[in-house]
């Protein structure tokens, strides 16, 4: 069998995407098209000389795919150049040659880190043999519950209700709402220097507010109002409803928070992510009043669930201690892999770092 | 212990095979062999004998004639 690998161009995206239906037995949808030439050909992380990800090719038909998301990252105040893998794809019979796939994304030579966030065992184990190791274990998200009803009813019809949240829920009981709505209004302080504007665009404010801040956080993904616009804005439309909350005191942007509303299918759940936060780090009262003002616009809005994801240890439990529930998201397994030796020290240390970037982008790719 | 005695160890670990293991054997005919369980074969076999697969082997190695043929070819150079 002759089959070629090459690097995916945008003429390539129609049938990569009735690819992946194929293989995902879902229906084909154009906006398929669109949303991975949105993710590889519209990214401002990308760069020329990095492909946007590898096709497998018999006889002119494409069998295989494999999408290399750039972004740039900072660990301790160091810049990186990191890449993801999404989509990975395979065509049940050409599935052997799906490995050259995953050799081609773990040798690549102008990256400094590679990462690959997923659900399924089979990319796993096939890029752990190309030397990928597993981080990430720790429980990630946080999650306000308020209509405790519609969320078990969520959960048991997933049948995942061995977690803590689903414990805990059995433990109080259906109907508690209002219990929870009174239990998560104490801990938070409000501070009314800071207030809080909803804008629909970021501007290069928040390029300032990343560059004042970035070496408060141990690893941070670059937050600049291109990128941010790209990944929240200007993305096709999957996530109803983004709102961008802006954080000021005395007129300076001191904070952000992005939310965006999640349609699960088959489930009347209102379920709103917070799908960024960041702010002054040595000023701790802004995320407690955009986490207010989070929680009372979702309210209003008629949510079943405020839930807060891959976001430092730290303001988990501040959101935990102010009422909000553990959720485990190690059904999501994070690995990474640097080619670098000089690297190599750090990337095994990952795992007590916040590397897994808050915007969402561990979940938010597929 | 021979190449096949060998090989009919380590199908019988990562498949459960307990039939004669005849040299075109594929991954049609041997139930439970896919991609992860490909990579599990691929490992046992290179601790058996000590090697170490390329990527091409690898995929090359979609019966068991052609991992024997790679098998030789490790054999060959040592």
């Amino acid at each position: 069998m002759d089959i070629d690998i090459l690097e995916v161009t945008e003429k390539d995206l129609l049938e990569v995407s009735k690819l992946i239906s194929l293989v995902f037995n879902k229906p084909f949808r154009a906006n398929n098209v669109e949303k991975l030439r949105w993710m590889l050909f519209s990214n401002p992380d990308a760069d020329e000389n990095i492909p946007k990800g590898w096709i497998l090719k018999d006889q002119n038909v494409v069998v295989g795919f494999l999408a290399n998301v750039i972004r740039r990252m900072s660990f301790f105040g160091q810049d990186f150049l990191v890449a993801y893998t999404s989509n990975y794809v395979v065509d049940q019979s050409h599935r052997f040659h799906g490995l050259k796939l995953a050799e081609v994304f773990m040798n690549q030579d102008k990256i400094n880190f590679l990462l690959c966030s997923s659900g399924s065992d089979n990319s796993i184990k096939i890029l752990k043999r190309f030397g990928a190791h597993q981080i990430m274990e720790a429980d990630r998200a946080a999650v306000f519950i308020f209509n405790s009803a519609s969320v078990m009813s969520y959960y048991l019809k997933k049948k995942n209700y061995t977690n803590e949240l689903l414990n805990a829920l059995l433990r109080k009981g259906f109907g508690f709402g209002n219990w929870f709505k009174r239990s998560f209004q104490r801990k938070l302080v409000w501070d009314d220097t800071i207030t809080i504007k909803k804008v629909m665009r970021f501007n290069d404010k928040v390029n300032q507010l990343y560059e004042k801040n970035r070496l408060y956080n141990k690893v941070t993904s670059y937050r600049d109002s291109k990128r941010l616009n790209w990944l929240f804005v200007d993305g096709p439309i999957e996530r109803s409803n983004t709102l961008i909350f802006n954080a000021y005191k005395e007129n300076n942007l001191c904070g952000y928070a992005v939310t965006q509303d999640r349609n699960i299918n088959g489930s009347n759940l209102k379920y709103r992510n917070v799908r960024d936060i960041f702010y002054e780090r040595d000023n701790p009262l802004v995320f407690d009043v955009l986490v207010k003002k989070l929680l009372k616009e979702s309210l209003e809005d008629g949510m079943d669930c405020l839930e807060f994801y891959n976001i430092p240890n730290d303001l988990i439990s501040r959101l935990i201690s102010a009422g909000a529930w553990r959720r485990n998201l190690s059904e999501n397994p994070f690995l990474i892999y640097s080619r670098n030796k000089a690297y190599s020290n750090l990337a095994n240390q990952a795992s007590k770092w916040y590397l897994v970037p808050s915007d969402g982008d561990g979940g938010g790719w597929s | 212990m021979s190449l096949s005695q060998s090989l009919s160890d380590i199908f019988r670990e990562v498949f459960n095979f307990k039939g004669e293991l005849e040299d075109d054997l594929n991954p049609s005919s041997v139930p439970g062999w896919d991609s992860v369980a490909h990579i599990a074969m691929v490992e046992a076999i290179e601790s058996h004998f000590d090697v170490r697969f390329t990527t091409e082997e690898m995929v090359e190695m979609t019966s068991v004639k052609k991992i024997k043929d790679v098998l030789k070819h490790y054999n060959n150079k040592s």
